[in-house]
């Protein structure tokens, strides 16, 4: 197992997972000195009933909330002030968040706003003094979760904010709250999780620490995500879906992006689809390049992909090469049962060949000559792949 | 996969990791607030020259306020009053913890005082007591085996009423757990043996008892995997920095596997010989940990099975016919054991009887096992063993153990 020189890791995510995890919310809360959370939300028929049964569980333990209900779904820099403002009003000393995506990187910058009571989001420290001063902000995940509810990153009207001050304290997952969502935004939160797990696995940053996150991440993802893609799932699938990408949000935080998700948020505006089911388009031919360049440790990936059982029984040089092709029988299967909604390559979803080169960064890159980028693409583009020949990069 | 209906997983102590861990300290205390620690300690740690490492490490920018190294090997409250009052008396800021278990239960102890003022600990005994952040506190453990850096919990011995008070809180959760080599690089064969296989012992009760949750899984099985890879090295060659380090990581991922799954009857049979006849904890748990995972064998054959992978490697898991993968994990463990033995010229004990005090005296008699076995009855650890246990059972685990003989498996409980 990769150790390296000097290692950092941090998973400050606490898990509540399973029957009846909100009633275990308020003791959390009260350990953590909070009694009363704003709770930010949509405004819906199924949003107000979920808040009736937190307001419920709250009441029952003597706690009780803000509700800051409507916020908008593509929230901007106002809301983060409108919200510090009701969470002041009302008197609230947590953040509880009823939602993913969006509602969760609003609630980030909220709480953080509130707990350094800063005037302009710009002057949000979001690295440095690790937890200390914050108020605690919990994640109540109400559909498929895309991931970045246990990281420390948020994106709001087109900036990104990165440091361990936005990451939540808590991570409910409880069945009464966690809706359904279609098979194309599922199969987005499989792609992610697979992507954001694989990519922590073999990057420079890869350790026994955050290994073992990814490796769970990726282990749940392939025994729960095709059900809920196929149309099959049950709530529990659902439940152990999202846990994997809880945790493969959090190897991701330990670890520097990947090749697949950075080519994937890149060709994301142009192809106007989510960078998730990209990231599954080009994950399958940036492994692929890793073996080429002579990484072993894409063969790792096969235990939590497909079982100890196939792991052991596959010989040690077939290993890497059965976790690409699995994969690829993944995008054709989900390609299926999506109608083609999630795209097997990048020209099906949508992207002209000359589109690509946006993705190719200018300048010296360290791990990745342009070339190299350039053949990922061009290979993800059309669906090749499978040359077992060996390929060396300059 | 099965899955618990609910569960919770929780470990937010910042991880640094590596060859030069310890020069990331002042960067960790200017985060968290400190610029002025208190070094706590032992005597041991003290005299083997890893307070100087640490400070040597710590470089001209960061003055300890003071090093407190009065930590006795069962932390008290009497030696938590006094290191409070030395960490006043020099106005420090923060807590920097260097050693094994009970120099970091001290250390947890410190910071309640210091943090909340007072000196009447017995006021945040229990469970949720504290309510606010406390001071900094780093932990910087010197065995690879409690996994202390990483749990919510401290015990302290109150000596004028003769028990253990138990503290537990998010708030106890050290800041940060620094893993440096430099740490561990003396640490004597035996001693290593023995807190490697404690280490072992968490990682592999995590996995196969009633609390298990796929976030432990996942720490306890890389747990495994690092032991089973990087012990041998280590005792081969004990100036291994690498293998040292790996050591150190499985002993922290077995700390967060552990404390967030709990423990079965290997931990409440070692604390029960650990409290009637002073054998350390990690001796204890080498010893019984086979005969845990032998008697609660027709409950979690295909738990205990699955250890074979990282222990023996997917070779000697795909050659090995899958109703015999959970005896060759039992039989392993017990080969690691006379390894281990080997490797230490015979300090480190694969049975109760062999167990020697520093005099060279059998410390387990054979006629105290009934009071170990009352001992094990008052201990709650079994609670989460996947098979139960009375008086009777706990007596036959006992004599077989003291032995040194496999548990008779038709004399096994199956409830």
């Amino acid at each position: 197992m990769h150790l390296p020189e000097l290692v950092e890791f941090v998973n400050p995510v606490k898990t509540l997972c399973g029957r009846r995890a909100l009633e275990h919310l308020p003791f959390e809360l009260q350990s953590l000195g909070a009694c009363k959370p704003l709770v930010i939300r949509s405004d819906d028929a199924a949003s107000r009933d979920r808040l009736r049964l937190l307001a419920r569980v709250l009441g029952q333990a003597g706690l009780s909330l803000g509700d800051a209900a409507g916020t908008p779904g593509h929230p901007g820099p106002s809301d983060v002030q409108d919200l510090a403002a009701i969470y002041r009003d009302k008197d609230c000393d947590a953040v509880l968040v009823l939602g993913q995506g969006a509602l969760v990187d609003l609630a980030k910058l909220v709480n953080l706003t509130v707990s350094a009571g800063a005037l302009d989001i710009a002057e949000l420290d979001t690295g440095g003094r690790g937890l200390a001063g914050l108020r605690p902000l919990g994640v109540i995940p109400t559909g498929v979760p895309t991931g970045d509810e246990t990281t420390g990153s948020a994106a709001l009207a087109g900036k990104t904010f990165r440091g361990p001050r936005l990451a939540p304290r808590l991570w409910v997952l409880d069945p009464r709250v966690l809706g359904d969502d279609d098979a194309a935004t599922t199969a987005d939160c499989f792609w992610t999780t697979v992507t954001h797990a694989a990519e922590a696995m073999l990057g420079p940053g890869a350790n026994a620490l955050n290994s073992s996150c990814a490796a769970a991440a990726l282990k749940l993802a392939a025994a729960y995500g095709p059900a809920g893609i196929e149309g099959r799932a049950t709530p529990e699938d659902r439940l152990w879906l999202a846990n994997g990408a809880g945790l493969a949000g959090v190897a991701f935080d330990n670890a520097p992006a990947g090749l697949a998700h950075r080519l994937a948020v890149a060709l994301a505006p142009e192809a106007r689809q989510p960078a998730g089911r990209l990231m599954g388009v080009l994950l399958p031919h940036v492994l692929e390049d890793a073996m080429h360049s002579g990484d072993d440790h894409v063969a790792g990936l096969l235990q939590p992909l497909a079982g100890i059982a196939v792991h052991a029984a596959t010989p040690q040089d077939q290993r890497a090469s059965q976790v690409v092709a699995r994969l690829r029988q993944l995008l054709v299967r989900f390609y299926l049962a999506t109608g083609g909604r999630t795209p097997r390559t990048l020209e099906d979803a949508g992207l002209a060949p000359a589109a690509l080169e946006t993705a190719v960064p200018g300048g010296p890159v360290a791990e990745a000559p342009e070339e190299r980028f350039r053949e990922i693409l061009a290979a993800a583009w059309g669906g090749r792949g499978g040359d077992p020949s060996p390929r060396r990069h300059p | 996969m099965t899955h618990p209906a609910f569960y919770e997983f929780g470990s937010p102590v910042r991880v640094v990791s590596g060859l030069t861990a310890l020069e990331r300290i002042p960067g960790l205390l200017e985060d968290l607030g400190a610029a002025r620690p208190l070094v706590i300690t032992d005597k041991g740690v003290r005299a083997a020259g890893l307070v100087d490492v640490l400070t040597g490490a710590l470089g001209n920018g960061l003055e300890p306020g003071g090093i407190a190294d009065e930590v006795p090997p069962d932390s008290s409250v009497a030696a938590v009053r006094e290191v409070a009052h030395r960490f006043r008396e020099a106005r420090c800021d923060g807590i920097l913890a260097l050693g094994g278990g009970s120099v970091l239960d001290t250390a947890k102890g410190v910071n309640i005082l210091v943090s909340e003022g007072g000196d009447d600990l017995m006021a945040y005994s229990g469970a949720g007591a504290l309510k606010r952040r406390l001071k900094p506190l780093i932990a910087i453990p010197t065995t690879a085996g409690t996994g202390s850096e990483t749990t919510l919990v401290a015990v302290i011995k109150d000596a004028a009423r003769q028990v253990k008070m138990t503290f537990v809180s998010h708030y106890l959760i050290p800041d940060a757990a620094v893993l440096d080599p430099r740490m561990t690089l003396t640490l004597p064969p035996h001693i290593t043996a023995a807190t490697a296989m404690d280490a072992l012992t968490h990682a592999m009760e995590a996995y196969t008892c009633l609390a298990k949750n796929p976030q432990s899984d996942a720490a306890a099985l890389a747990a495994v995997a690092l032991i089973a890879e990087h012990l041998p090295r280590v005792m081969a060659a004990p100036g291994d920095a690498h293998a040292r380090l790996a050591l150190a990581n499985a002993a922290t991922l077995a700390g967060m596997a552990f404390s967030n799954s709990m423990c079965g009857m290997v931990h409440n049979l070692g604390h029960a010989v650990g409290a009637v006849c002073g054998v350390p904890h990690g001796t204890c748990m080498a010893i019984f940990l086979p005969y845990g995972l032998e008697y609660n064998l027709h409950k979690n054959g295909p738990l205990t099975a699955e250890l074979l992978l990282p222990l023996a490697g997917p070779e000697v898991f795909a050659r090995t016919p899958a109703y015999h993968r959970p005896f060759r994990v039992i039989e392993a463990v017990r080969q690691l054991n006379r390894h281990l033995r080997e490797r230490t010229a015979g300090r480190h004990a694969c049975s109760l009887q062999e167990v020697r005090d520093a005099r060279g005296q059998a410390q387990i008699p054979r006629e105290r096992l009934p009071e170990i076995v009352a001992a094990a009855m008052r201990d709650g650890t079994a609670i989460y063993n996947p098979e139960d246990l009375d008086r009777e059972d706990v007596l036959m685990v006992l004599t077989q153990a003291w032995e040194g003989l496999p548990l008779d498996r038709t004399r096994v409980r199956q409830g």
